[in-house]
C-alpha cells in the first residue's frame, strides 16, 4: 500500500532497542509527514511504548537513527529532545501527583520564557478541556482517570509541540472519556500540530489519523492510510480484531 | 572413589576434620599470623551473619549494635556475677537474638532504605545508651574481664587458643548458613528477598521469616561480639561505633555477596590482613578504607567472587568450579 | 525553664535545616546521603578555617564554607553517585565511603580532638524579665531565615518546582523538559549546603570534632523517618519533637534521652511505618 510523499518531520530508520539481552524492537521505520496524525497500532506487548520511549530519550537505542525535522535527535537526552519540540505524553499520565492541575500545566510550560505566553496557552489548554476549569487547585494525584488524562494532554500542549507523541490516551478509560479524548485530538490536529500516537483501540484511533502502521512483537508488520487499513476485511481479520 | 559420592553425613564429618587440622596448624603460625587469623575469623563470622537479613531483602547497618550487646553482656556476666565464660557466650548470644526479636518486630515492618537508616540509628543509640549508664562503665567501658579456665587442651591464656574458639565459631555459623541456605528456608528466604509482597501473595508470611533471619543474624554476631570482647578483656562505647557494622559489609561486599560463606572468607581475609598491615596515622585508616570501598563499588562491583570467577571462566570445561 | 525553652527552638530550628537538607537529597536521589553527617562536620572545620585562620568575617565565612562544601557534595553527585544507577546498595557503599573520607581527613588535617566554634553574636539580651544569650538568638534567628527562603525557593521558584516534580517523577519531569541530572546535583548541593549551616550552628553551641557527624546523621536520620521521608512539613514537625527530647529531655533525665528520641521513633513507626506525613519513596515515580 503505497503513500504519497509529503514533507517528513520525524523519521525512524531501522530503529532497534533492547532491554538488556532481550531485543524488544527489531528494527521499525516509520514516517510522520508535517501536520498529519499517524497512529501506531498493536496488541499489548507489541512494542508500541518502547519505540515511544526510545524516540523521546527515556531509552537507549541499541541501533538506528531518528531523525527529527531533518536533525538526528537519537543519542540525545530527554530534555534536549523536548526543546526541539517534541513532547510526549507517557503512558499512565505520569501527572506529579501532589502538585494541584495547575501547577500540573505550568510544568508543561517549564521551558516557555514569558508569563504572557504560559496563560495564553494555559487559555488555550482550558478552551480544549473545559473541565479543567474547575479542578485547577486539585490535586492531581485525587483527579478520576479521565480528568488525568486531559490535564496529562493539556500539560504537553502547554508548551506548544511541533510534535506531539501519545501512549495509549484511552487507556482504562471510559467509551464515553474516550470519544473525549479522540476530539481533543482531532482539536490538537486542527492547530497545525503533528502527531504520532500509539493505540490498542484501532477503531477509535484509524477514525482520527491519517495513516496507521501497524506492530507486532516487536516489528512493523502493515502500513498504509487509516481509511485503507480500516477498509481492508482481511487486515481487520488477521491484525485488528475487529 | 569420587568425592561427590560421599553421603552429606560423611562430607560434615570430612569438612570438620579439615577443618580441624587446618585450625590446628594456623596455631603453630607466628603472633602476629594468628592475631590477623583470630580477625579473620571474626569478620567474616559478622560479614556471614550480615549477609542472612540482606537474603531476606534487606540492608542492616546495624552490626554494631549486636557486637556491642554482646560484649557487654560478656562483660557483665563475667564481672559482676562470677559466670563461667560458656555461659556468659551462650547467654549473650541469646541476649542478643531477644534483642532483635523486640526491636526486629518493630523495623522489619520497614522496607528498603527505612530499615537501612533505623537500623544505623538502633546501633549507635545502644551504644550512647550504654555509654549513660554509670553501671556499664559509662564512657570508660568495663575492662579487667577475667581469663576464662583452660578446656581440656585449649588455654585462653594464649592466642592459640582464642584462635581454636573464633574458628569453631565460624565454622558453626558457616555450616548453619550454608545448611539454611541449602535448605527450604534458603529458598523461601530468596523469594522474600526478591518480593516481599510476591511472597506473600503465594501464602508466605514474610514477616516471620524476615524476623527469623534478623535474630538468626544477631545470635551469630553476639556470639562472636561475646566471645571478642572476654578476647580484648574490656570493653568501651568507643569500640562499637559505626565503623564495625561498616566493616561487617565491607567483608562481605569485598568478597561478593553471591556466596554466603565464601563471599565473606575472602572479603574478610583481605580486610584483615590489610587492616593488620595499615599504618597506624590516626585518620588514615578512615580515609584508606573509605577510599577502598569507593574503589570496591566502581570498579569491582561484584566483589573478589567475581575475581574468581573471571580467573576461572579462562580454564577448559571440566575443570572443577565449585570449591566450597 | 525558660532557658531550656528558648535552646529547644534553636535546636530544633536547626535541626528543621539538616533534616530538610536530607529529606530533599533522599527525595530527588531515592538514597540516603549517609555522609550528611560528615559534610555537616566538614561545613563546620571549613568554616574554622575561614574564620580563625584567614580571619574572615563571620559571614563571610560561612558564606563561603556553605558555597566550598555544598559544591563537594554536588561534585560527589555528579561524579560518584550518579554512575551508580540509582541502585541502593551500591550508593550506600559509596556513600559510606565518602563518610569515611571525609571523617579520615578531618582528623589527618585537624586532629580527633574537640575545639569550639565562635557564635555569630555574643552578649546577652533580654525578653520579658529573663536573660537570654544572642548567640542562641541568632542561632535560631539565621535558621529561621533560611528555612523560609528554602520553604519560599521550592513553593515559587521555577527552579524550586522542577525540584519538586523531579522528586515526584523523575521521567515525567524530563518530559516537561527538565535536566534531572542537573537537578538531582542541585538538590545534593543544597541540602548539603543545609547541613553545612546547621552544622556551623549547632557545633558552636555544642563542640566540633571529626566524629561529631555521625550524631548529626542518626539525629536527621530520627527525624526524617518520624516525619516521613521526602516531606519537608513532616520534618519540620519530627524536628521539634526530637528536639524537645534533646532540650528538655536531656536537662531532666539525663543521658539517657537518645533512648527517648529512638523510642519515640519506634512507637510513631509501630502505628504508621511510613512516618508522618510520608509515602513510601520507593513507590513514587520509576527511574
Ligand atoms: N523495562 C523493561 N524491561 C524489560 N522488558 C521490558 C521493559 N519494558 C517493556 N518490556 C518488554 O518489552 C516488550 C514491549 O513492551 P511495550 O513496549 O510496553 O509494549 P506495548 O506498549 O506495545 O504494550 C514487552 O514484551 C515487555 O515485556
Ligand atoms: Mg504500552
Amino acid at each position: 500500500m503505497d503513500v504519497k510523499e509529503g514533507h517528513v518531520f520525524l523519521e525512524i530508520r531501522n530503529m532497534k532497542v533492547g532491554y538488556g539481552a532481550v531485543e524488544v524492537l527489531k528494527g521499525i521505520s516509520l514516517q510522520v509527514e508535517k501536520g498529519k496524525v499517524v497512529c501506531l497500532l498493536g496488541a499489548n506487548g507489541a512494542g508500541k511504548s518502547t519505540a515511544l520511549r526510545a524516540l523521546s530519550g527515556l531509552v537507549p537505542l541499541t541501533s538506528g537513527e531518528v531523525l527529527f525535522d531533518g536533525q538526528r535527535i537519537d543519542g540525545l537526552q530527554p530534555h534536549h529532545i523536548v526543546r526541539k519540540g517534541v513532547i510526549h505524553v507517557p503512558e499512565e499520565r505520569r501527572l506529579f501527583p501532589e502538585m494541584g492541575v495547575q501547577e500540573n500545566l505550568e510544568m508543561g510550560a517549564y521551558l516557555v520564557k514569558g508569563h504572557g505566553k504560559v496563560k495564553e496557552s494555559l487559555e488555550e489548554v482550558l478552551t480544549i478541556f473545559p473541565r479543567l476549569k474547575q479542578k485547577l487547585k486539585q490535586q492531581a494525584g485525587t483527579l478520576s482517570g479521565g480528568e488525568q488524562q486531559m490535564a496529562a494532554i493539556g500539560r504537553a500542549l502547554m508548551s506548544r509541540p511541533r510534535l506531539l507523541v501519545m501512549d495509549e490516551p484511552t487507556l482504562g478509560l471510559s467509551p464515553l472519556l474516550c470519544e473525549t479524548v479522540m476530539e481533543s485530538i482531532v482539536q490538537i490536529k486542527q492547530r497545525g500540530t503533528s502527531l504520532l500516537l500509539s493505540e490498542q483501540n484501532s477503531e477509535l484511533a484509524l477514525d482520527v489519523s491519517d495513516e496507521g502502521y501497524i506492530m507486532r512483537l516487536g516489528e512493523i508488520v502493515l502500513h498504509g492510510t487509516s481509511q485503507q487499513l480500516a477498509t481492508d476485511d482481511g487486515v481487520r481479520k488477521a491484525y485488528l480484531g475487529m | 572413589m569420587h568425592i561427590a559420592r560421599i553421603n552429606s553425613a560423611g562430607k560434615v564429618l570430612l569438612a570438620i576434620v579439615l577443618l580441624g587440622l587446618l585450625a590446628f596448624a594456623l596455631g603453630f603460625l607466628p603472633n602476629r599470623w594468628q592475631q590477623i587469623c583470630i580477625m579473620w575469623a571474626i569478620w567474616s563470622t559478622v560479614g556471614m551473619s550480615w549477609l542472612v537479613i540482606l537474603r531476606v531483602g534487606e540492608f542492616s547497618v546495624g552490626q554494631a549494635g549486636f557486637l556491642c550487646i554482646g560484649g557487654y553482656s560478656a562483660a557483665v556476666l563475667m564481672l559482676k556475677f562470677n559466670c563461667p565464660f560458656w555461659l556468659a557466650l551462650i547467654v549473650s548470644a541469646a541476649t542478643c537474638a531477644f534483642v532483635a526479636l523486640v526491636v526486629g518486630v518493630i523495623i522489619l515492618r520497614l522496607k528498603g532504605l527505612y530499615f537501612l537508616v533505623i537500623s544505623l540509628v538502633f546501633a549507635e543509640i545502644v551504644r550512647l545508651t550504654i555509654a549513660a549508664s554509670d553501671y556499664l562503665g559509662a564512657s570508660e567501658g568495663l575492662f579487667g574481664i577475667p581469663i576464662p579456665n583452660n578446656l581440656w587442651f585449649i588455654k585462653f591464656s594464649t592466642k592459640q587458643g582464642w584462635l581454636y574458639l573464633f574458628i569453631f565459631i565460624l565454622a558453626l555459623a558457616g555450616f548453619t548458613f550454608r545448611r539454611m541456605e541449602k535448605s527450604r528456608i534458603g529458598r523461601i528466604y530468596s523469594y522474600i528477598g526478591a518480593s516481599p509482597d510476591l511472597a506473600q501473595s503465594f501464602g508466605i508470611y514474610y514477616m516471620k521469616y524476615r524476623v527469623q533471619a534478623f535474630v538468626i543474624s544477631a545470635f551469630f554476631t553476639g556470639l562472636v561480639g561475646a566471645a571478642m570482647g572476654v578476647y580484648l578483656g574490656a570493653v568501651g562505647p568507643e569500640g562499637y561505633t559505626f565503623y564495625y557494622s561498616l566493616i561487617a559489609q565491607i567483608v562481605a561486599i569485598l568478597g561478593g555477596v553471591g556466596s554466603i560463606v565464601l563471599g565473606p572468607l575472602l572479603g574478610s581475609a583481605l580486610y584483615t590482613v590489610f587492616d593488620e598491615y595499615l599504618v597506624y596515622v590516626p585518620g588514615a585508616r578512615s580515609l584508606i578504607m573509605g577510599g577502598l570501598l569507593l574503589t570496591v563499588i566502581f570498579f569491582l562491583p561484584e566483589g573478589l567472587v567475581s575475581v574468581r570467577r573471571k580467573f576461572l571462566n579462562k580454564f577448559p570445561r571440566g575443570f572443577p568450579r565449585k570449591f566450597i | 525553664m525558660f532557658d531550656i525553652f528558648i535552646f529547644w527552638i534553636t535546636l530544633s530550628l536547626n535541626y528543621v535545616l539538616l533534616a530538610t537538607g536530607l529529606t530533599l537529597t533522599v527525595s530527588v536521589m531515592r538514597v540516603v546521603n549517609l555522609a550528611h553527617g560528615n559534610f555537616y562536620m566538614a561545613g563546620a572545620y571549613a568554616f574554622l578555617v575561614f574564620s580563625e585562620r584567614a580571619g574572615l568575617p563571620y559571614g563571610l565565612a560561612l558564606l563561603l564554607s556553605v558555597l566550598l562544601v555544598g559544591a563537594l557534595g554536588m561534585l560527589v553527585e555528579a561524579k560518584l553517585y550518579r554512575r551508580l544507577g540509582g541502585r541502593i546498595e551500591p550508593s550506600i557503599i559509596c556513600m559510606s565511603g565518602m563518610l569515611l573520607v571525609l571523617e579520615g581527613l578531618a582528623v589527618l588535617l585537624f586532629g580527633p580532638d574537640i575545639r569550639g566554634l565562635p557564635a555569630m553574636l555574643k552578649g546577652t539580651t533580654t525578653i520579658g524579665g529573663t536573660v537570654v544569650s544572642m548567640e542562641r538568638l541568632s542561632v535560631a534567628a539565621l535558621a529561621l531565615v533560611v528555612i523560609a527562603g528554602l520553604f519560599c525557593f521550592l513553593k515559587y521558584s521555577r527552579l524550586g518546582r522542577s525540584i519538586r516534580a523531579t522528586a515526584q517523577d523523575r521521567e515525567a519531569a524530563s518530559l516537561m523538559g527538565v535536566n534531572v541530572n542537573l537537578i538531582s546535583s542541585l538538590s545534593m548541593g543544597i541540602g548539603t549546603a543545609m547541613a553545612v549551616i546547621a552544622g556551623i550552628q549547632i557545633t558552636a553551641v555544642y563542640h566540633l570534632s571529626p566524629y561529631v557527624g555521625i550524631s548529626a546523621l542518626c539525629t536527621s536520620i530520627l527525624i526524617i523517618t518520624m516525619g516521613g521521608m521526602g516531606s519537608i512539613v513532616g520534618a519540620f514537625i519530627a524536628a521539634f519533637i526530637i528536639g524537645l527530647s534533646d532540650s528538655f529531655g536531656a536537662s531532666f533525665i539525663g543521658r539517657y534521652h537518645h533512648l527517648l528520641s529512638f523510642g519515640t521513633v519506634m512507637i510513631i513507626l509501630l502505628f504508621k511505618p511510613t512516618g508522618l506525613l510520608g509515602t513510601t519513596v520507593e513507590a513514587k515515580g520509576k527511574g
